[in-house]
């Protein structure tokens, strides 16, 4: 535990309302005499209770304004159904960077990270666990170094996993492509890897349809997609497609059946191309946009796309 | 109306179907397509992408089917494919905003009388490609 974070924080005071968040920050910071506080959203800090949640996301903003640069501290605890523990790896945010400390599981279950990050603006943290296990978050606090921060739990509306399909030949470009996806287990969170296979299962399911593409899908393609999305967890899984090439091709829409659409093509592991398209403002016209660049410089050219791809 | 010729446009009021694959197809995560992607308009023949006009079939009692029974006798059509609509004053439009040139042209083939072809798309012309396939009209299934 970093107790150098903690102190920075000016962490305060202990509410009576969260008490075995108090007791796991205890026990896991090996900080017995810290002075904790938790009280109600709305204020500096929150806790709230979540159960047998594969993710969640929670938002944060700062009270001092759009724009205005702001450190906050970050701390969760909490425990996962079935007796493991969450890792604090299954921490992201989705703007610069959080350290993250502890981690570690107590003797009862409980585990606590903590971590530090800059926002400039409305920002989000994922939480998230790596499948089978089940995420419970107990509670979690926020503590602004140099100001107020508001903090809210949305629901990113995950889907039921697929079962198993038994009928799928082994030998079949969907079987290989699921077990290269099945590799990626323990990198990707429990929801994105549950869409993608779906994904999968629908991009892939017609070996007649395969064979008409200039060239075979291509796992390169599709491993550049998983090490995308791996590291910058907090991105929705998006829906699957092929070009002719057999490029992997990732495609977000603001909403459902909107006349826009972002479409990443990973032509190899190091080279994407990007090409935005947006038709829902008859008045302003429609707006394009694209081209080819590393892996290294996309984000920046997503940036004014960031509402369509996060979660 | 008098017979139209290989060249002539097609008007901008009328429809195109375009013959899609499975792979180019966007699905919901239950595997309902929502739309097609920019690959849908992928074709690497140097003359234009293959469409079929539509209200070529005017005088038959379902045009629409008429236009996808002639593109099934001249291509393999899958259960996974698709017909793509398009109208093709939306075509030209989007052309316009990208600053290419595009028009679609009658050029019937023996057994589809209704082809026609998009002319000025470039397979390197992923943006546009991407904004045409946002101006979907309707997506068929085959018979």
């Amino acid at each position: 535990m970093n107790a150098h974070l903690v102190e920075r924080s000016m962490v305060r005071a202990t509410s009576p309302g969260t008490p075995q968040l108090c007791d796991a920050f205890r026990r896991n910071t090996g900080m017995a005499d810290a002075p904790y506080q938790f009280v109600c959203q709305g204020t500096n800090l929150v806790a709230f209770n979540e159960t047998a949640r594969t993710d969640c996301r929670l938002s944060v903003s700062s009270a001092q304004g759009m724009g205005r640069a702001a450190q906050f501290n970050l701390a969760l605890a909490g425990t996962a159904i079935g007796g493991k523990a969450w890792a604090g790896s299954s921490l992201a945010i989705s703007s610069g960077s959080i350290q993250l400390n502890g981690g570690a599981r107590d003797p009862i279950g409980w585990t606590t990270v903590m971590g530090s990050a800059v926002t400039t603006a409305l920002d989000h943290i994922y939480i998230g666990t790596f499948a089978p296990e089940t995420l419970t978050v107990e509670a979690c606090a926020i503590l602004g170094a140099f100001g107020q921060f508001n903090l809210t739990l949305a629901d990113p509306t995950l889907a039921d996993p697929m079962p198993a399909d038994a009928s799928v030949d082994e030998t079949s470009t969907l079987a290989r492509f699921r077990k290269i996806l099945e590799t990626w287990r323990g990198r990707l969170f429990t929801g994105t890897l549950d869409r993608l296979d779906r994904q999968l299962s629908h991009l892939l399911e017609d070996e007649e349809d395969l064979a008409e593409l200039s060239r075979t899908p291509d796992p390169r393609t599709f491993e550049a997609l998983l090490s995308y999305l791996a590291a910058r967890p907090w991105i929705k899984a998006p829906s699957l497609t092929l070009t002719r090439d057999g490029i992997f091709v990732a495609n977000w829409r603001p909403a459902r059946e909107a006349k826009a659409r972002l479409s990443l093509d990973f032509l190899d592991e190091r080279r994407v191309r990007w090409s935005a398209a947006d038709a829902r403002d008859e008045r302003k016209g429609p707006t394009m946009a694209g081209g080819v660049c590393s892996l290294s410089d996309l984000d920046e050219h997503l940036r004014p796309y960031r509402g369509w791809i996060c979660l | 109306m008098d017979l139209p010729l290989k060249g002539d446009p097609v008007p901008d009021e009328h429809h195109v179907l375009r013959h899609c694959s499975g792979t180019a197809i966007e699905k919901d995560d239950t595997g309902e397509p929502i739309g097609v992607t920019k690959d849908a308009f992928a074709d690497d023949d140097p003359e234009g992408v293959f469409v079929t006009w539509i209200e070529y079939f005017a005088q038959s009692a379902d045009p629409e089917r008429a236009a996808i029974n002639a593109i099934c006798a001249t291509r393999t059509v899958r259960r996974k494919n698709r017909f793509a609509k398009f109208n093709v004053g939306l075509i030209k439009a989007a052309g316009r905003d990208a600053d290419v040139p595009l028009g679609v042209e009658h050029d019937p083939i023996p057994r589809n009388d209704g082809h026609s072809l998009i002319k000025g798309l470039a397979n390197d012309h992923a943006e546009l490609m991407n904004r045409l396939a946002l101006d979907l009209v309707g997506l068929l299934s085959p018979p």
